[in-house]
Order: C-alpha cells, then structure tokens, then sequence
C-alpha cells in the first residue's frame, strides 16, 4: 500500500474527510477520475504519469453534495486550487489537498507540452506532501516562443488556421477551473458581445477573450487544449500570457497561496512604467 | 435475378470525376492528419475513399454549422433580402450506412412534418448520395445493434462496394442512374463479398422501457464527469437543434442558423432566468431519451444509428451507447435504484 492510500485511509477513519476525489485504476477504461467513499476500496487509488485529469474543475459540484472533501493533486492542479481559493471561491477549512510528487504526466506515453512549462512539481499550500520530485525543472515556454518569433502575418495565418477548426463546443470552457462564470460571455444575448455562429471572426474573439479573462490566472494545467477535440493549440495563448505576467510582475499565477492574481488587484504603488509599456 | 453492378476501375476514377465535375459539385471524405473530413473534390488530390469511420458528419453538408438565412442592409432599397437556397447539383461519396439513415431521419424531421426546412429540403433535391459498404467495424461502431447494418442503401442513390482495384457500383434512384450511364463503367457479374457483422454489442430497450425509465435514480449516476460541452450533439448525424441569431455590423448583417445543444446549460434557461435542465443529469438523461424515445415517439425512428461519433469525439470519453445499455439493462432487471444521489458531475455553478 503506497503512502498516499494509507494517508488517505486514516483520513477516512479520522473522519477528516467524507468522500476523495482522486483517479482510479479500472481493467476496461484505465485510470479515470473517481469519487471515493468511506466504504470503497482504496486500494485501486492511483496517482502515476497517466493522471490527466484536473480535479479542481469537479470540487465545486462536490463541495455542493460534501462538507470535508479531500483532493489529490499535481502541481498545476495545486496552482489552480490556490487562485481559487484566494479568488474565495471555496472556503480552505472544508478542503484537504493531498499533494505526491508529479514528474510530468504523458497521455499514449507522450509527455504533454505543459509539463515542459513546469516548474510547480508538488502543489503549494498542501495539506500532506509524498516523494520528492526527480528533478525540478525550470519553465522553457518553447512552444509559445516559437510562435512569437514569426512574423506577424505567419502568426495570424497559424491560429487562423486553427481557429478556423473550432465547432464552438465550448469544451476548454466546461474543462476550466477558472471559468466559473454564473453566465459566460458567450452565452449573453442583450447584449450579444460575440457573434454565436462559427466563422473566424468570432471564433477569434472566443477564443482571445477567454485567453483574456485568464491572464495571470491561468495555472497552466493545460486541460482546455488536452480535451480540444478540434485539437487547437490552446495553450499557446495562455502561456503567452504568462509569459508576459512573469516578466512584468515577476510572479508566477497561483504559486503564492493568499494573493490574488497579478491582474485582479490595485496597488497604488505598482510601477506605473507597465501602463506605458516600457 | 439480382441487379448487375457496374465496375469502376481505381486508375480510372478520377477521369469518372472530372466527366461529372462539369456539371456536378463533387464533396468526398479526404484524410486530413488523421481525421476524415468531407471536402469538395480536388483535381491535385488522390482519392482514397475511407473503409469505415469518417469523423465530419453527413449533417454539416445539408444542416451547415453557419447557415445564412436572411441579408440585412439599411441602405438599400429593399432592406431585407432572404438568402435563396443553393441549387448546383451536387454529388456526395462516400457516406457510409448510419450517414444514410441519419438522412432518412432527418427528412422525416425536416420535409415529412409540419414544419418544412425549405433550405434543408433545396439541399436534399439538388444532391445524389453515393454510399459506400463499409470494410470493417471499428470498435466505437455499432450501427448493427441500431437496426442498419454496413451494407445497408437507406438513404442513398448509388451504392459502392470496395473491391481489389476499383470499385462495383449500382444505381437505386432514378438519380443514380443518370450518373452511372457512362461509358468508363462497364457491365460486370462481379459481385461484392458478403461479410458476417458482429451486433449486440449495445442492445437497447424499447421506447416505452425509457419512457417509465424517467423517474429512475440511475440517472444521476451516469456519465458523472461528462463537461456538457456540446461536441456529442455537434458530431451526431441526427441530433439538429438549432438557434436563430441576427449579426450587425453597424448598418448591415445577416440573420443565420447556427447549432445548439441541448447540452448546454444556456440552452434550456427560461427568459425570467428559470432553467429546468440546470443540473449536468438532467440534460444527459434529456439528450439520451431523446435519442431513443422521443424521437421515436414523434417520428417513428429511433435517433441514433450507432455512427459512434459521439464516444470519438467526446474528451473526457464517456460513452453514450454504453449509458444507454447500462440504462436498458437497469430497466429490464426492474431494480430502480442503484445508486446514491452524489454524482460528481461537471455543471457550472448551480441554481
């Protein structure tokens, strides 16, 4: 039995938590996200490289149905959780973060572009913590710089190219932690800020503004580009982003637990050289 | 006796097309890093028609993702002017069995019902619909348990048959004939292998079954991490809800169709702000009774012809042929409860 199945047993019989989202380990489907309960088996709780999913995304329904819930993360989960938290989105008493080394996650045994991004192996602001990771990795964002390194006019042609693709599902929506909107942007009629047909336009605007809405928010969990089933390269907007959140403010989205993001406070000392984009 | 075939040779099919690309609009599925998608023929291109699954939908040629229905423009002396329907003929290759019946189905919802889509009924006349019998079944098909089988011709005009080098056709429509009479096919007694297809892999219960099945407690179980992002209903050959929006652009726009989905959680949410679908399960246990009892109810067919598309495309892959047999399984054993009300679904913030 690992360490985090015997933590979690204890929890349970602790009563510190009532129920534990974390991944289970199935014959037919392989590791899926599951519920666990008191009377489950927690021997099938598994936390290895094929553990995609991020978890927070389901907290709020569960924190709905639970009063103590327990959660397994990885450290862009964790990242998320924090920006969450400090956005009061949940109260922190009710949740106990369950954080094992994460050493990047593969899905088909092909690493994910954000792991190579990473630098947050095991979550901050963890309850209980397993392992150390292998190496602590600093962020490359060589998939973004890439793309900024083109002329402008091969830029556009890159996402036009892909934004062309999307069906509007608005699955990277449904997928995020963040966009916890009571009615999305998308979804509002008087007035209609986005046009809701699929053409480049306003597939363009989508998907800018919600890149938008995320700057210095986004934790780079990199879901929203996981489950695109257009397989647009999501990501690239917000590491973008960040990127540029890093170097004006020199912090990193959600690695500080308590503070809220760069973009959503007023400071009146915050160097006002930013503003005229020096 | 059985109707002749006609054989068409690989080498010479692309001669066949541009003889019809003359008078016709050619659409065929073409591989596009990984994924079929149906696109106009392309004289550069190589033809390659797919032996079984195509990702792209029969629906997005006759229902398009962005339909325009109306010109709107202040200046002009008629201010509004509607868009009259495409009238090109076009041909469609390609299209596979459960495509076919999707076409069957979505005539019956739209030309056969009080409510006449005079776009989608122009789009049916102007196209001839060549099928093709599938090779195989992949693992997500199962158009077998929905009543069709790969080698079924409802829906279509032509049918294909893959052979060595080329392929055997045969007209079923007064359509297809007009087609086949030409001179680089030639009369063949060749006939097509008949191959054995496996079925039950998702049986399903009768309409009446889900209808008593409404109340059931099962229903907050299933598909518990689904998003409700619309891609199943989007993918769905069959599924066609649509929106009505108007576009300004200052003094002109356009009015289109566009898709929508049941899945959303806009969708059902009422103008005072009621939403009776709020919660994830409501709108799943929505989407799958209609699929196999209202539309059947209304139309006399039940809605899916096991295509598959919706457990491809589906990110956080749940299955609904999978749900729905869990479902009809769960009917049929009567034990009404089998599970506790915590469903971890996905919905954004609840009322």
């Amino acid at each position: 039995m690992t360490d985090l199945q015997t933590q979690v047993k204890e929890l349970f019989s602790n009563k510190k938590i009532d129920v534990l989202l974390g991944w289970i380990v199935d014959n037919n489907s392989g590791i899926q996200p599951h519920l666990f309960r008191i009377q489950d088996d927690i021997s099938r709780l598994v936390f290895n490289d094929q553990c995609l999913d991020n978890l927070v995304t389901h907290l709020p329904t569960v924190l709905k149905q639970h009063r103590k819930v327990g959660i397994v993360v990885k450290g862009c989960d964790g990242r998320s959780l924090i920006t969450l938290l400090a956005e009061k989105q949940f109260e922190r008493e009710r949740i106990i973060v369950l954080a094992p080394a994460c050493n990047g996650v593969a899905a088909n045994s092909v690493k994910l572009g954000k792991c190579a991004d990473c630098a947050t192996h095991i979550a901050p602001n963890a309850d209980y913590t397993y392992d150390d990771p292998d190496t602590v990795s600093s962020p490359e964002f060589k998939e973004s710089q890439q793309i900024e390194d083109l002329p402008y006019y091969k830029r556009w042609k890159f996402f036009a190219d892909h934004f062309d693709r999307c069906d509007r599902c608005y699955a990277c929506r449904q997928v995020c932690p963040m966009c916890y909107c009571e009615i999305c942007i998308v979804d509002q009629q008087d007035p209609q800020w986005i046009d809701p047909s699929t053409k480049l336009s306003a597939n363009t605007m989508w998907h800018l503004i919600r890149a938008y809405h995320l700057a210095g928010r986004c934790a780079d969990c990199g879901e929203c580009e996981r489950i695109c089933p257009e397989h647009i390269p999501l990501r690239i907007l917000n590491t973008s982003l960040e990127k540029a959140i890093i170097e004006m403010f020199k912090t990193r989205p959600g690695t500080i637990p308590d503070v809220l993001p760069v973009l959503v406070t007023f400071n009146k000392d915050t160097d006002e050289g930013i503003m005229k984009g020096a | 006796m059985a109707k002749k075939w006609k054989r068409l040779e690989k080498s010479r099919i692309k001669e066949f097309l541009n003889e019809l690309h003359a008078s016709y609009e050619i659409w065929l599925p073409y591989l596009e890093e990984d994924k079929w998608r149906f696109k106009e023929y392309d004289i550069e291109k190589e033809i390659d028609l797919p032996s079984s699954f195509v990702h792209d939908s029969i629906k997005r040629l006759f229902l398009p993702r962005r339909k325009r229905i109306m010109e709107f423009n202040k200046h002009k002396k008629w201010p509004v002017v509607p868009v009259s329907p495409p009238a090109a003929n076009r041909l469609l290759m390609g299209i596979h069995a459960c495509d076919g019946a999707a076409l069957q189905y979505l005539d019956r919802v739209f030309i056969d019902s009080p409510y006449k889509d005079t776009f989608y009924e122009a789009e049916r006349n102007r196209t001839v619909i060549a099928g093709i019998q599938c090779d195989r079944m992949e693992s997500m098909c199962h158009c077998t348990d929905r009543g069709i089988s790969p080698e079924h011709r409802d829906g279509m005009d032509i049918i294909m048959s893959r052979t060595k080098n080329g392929y055997l056709l045969q007209a079923i429509t007064e359509k297809g004939h007009t087609i086949l009479n030409n001179r680089i096919l030639a009369e063949t007694d060749e006939q097509p292998v008949k191959k054995e297809w496996s079925d039950q892999r998702y049986p399903l219960a009768t309409p009446e079954a889900f209808l008593e099945s409404y109340s059931v407690d099962i229903w907050r179980d299933v598909m518990k991490y689904c998003l409700t992002c619309g891609i199943c209903t989007f993918g769905c050959p069959t599924c066609t809800c649509f929106h009505v929006a108007d576009e300004l652009y200052k003094n002109e726009g356009e009015r289109v169709a566009v898709w929508d989905s049941c899945q959303f959680r806009s969708y059902s949410r009422m103008a005072a702000g009621h939403n009776p679908r709020a919660r994830t399960f409501e709108r799943i246990k929505n989407r799958i009774m209609d699929k196999f009892a209202y539309s059947f109810l209304r139309y006399g067919q039940i809605s899916c012809t096991g295509c598959g598309r919706c457990v491809v495309s589906c990110p956080v892959k749940c299955s609904l042929p999978e749900t729905a047999t869990l479902i009809s399984n769960t009917i049929k054993q009567k034990k009404p409860s089998l599970a506790s009300s915590d469903a971890v679904s996905r919905s954004k913030p609840e009322q």
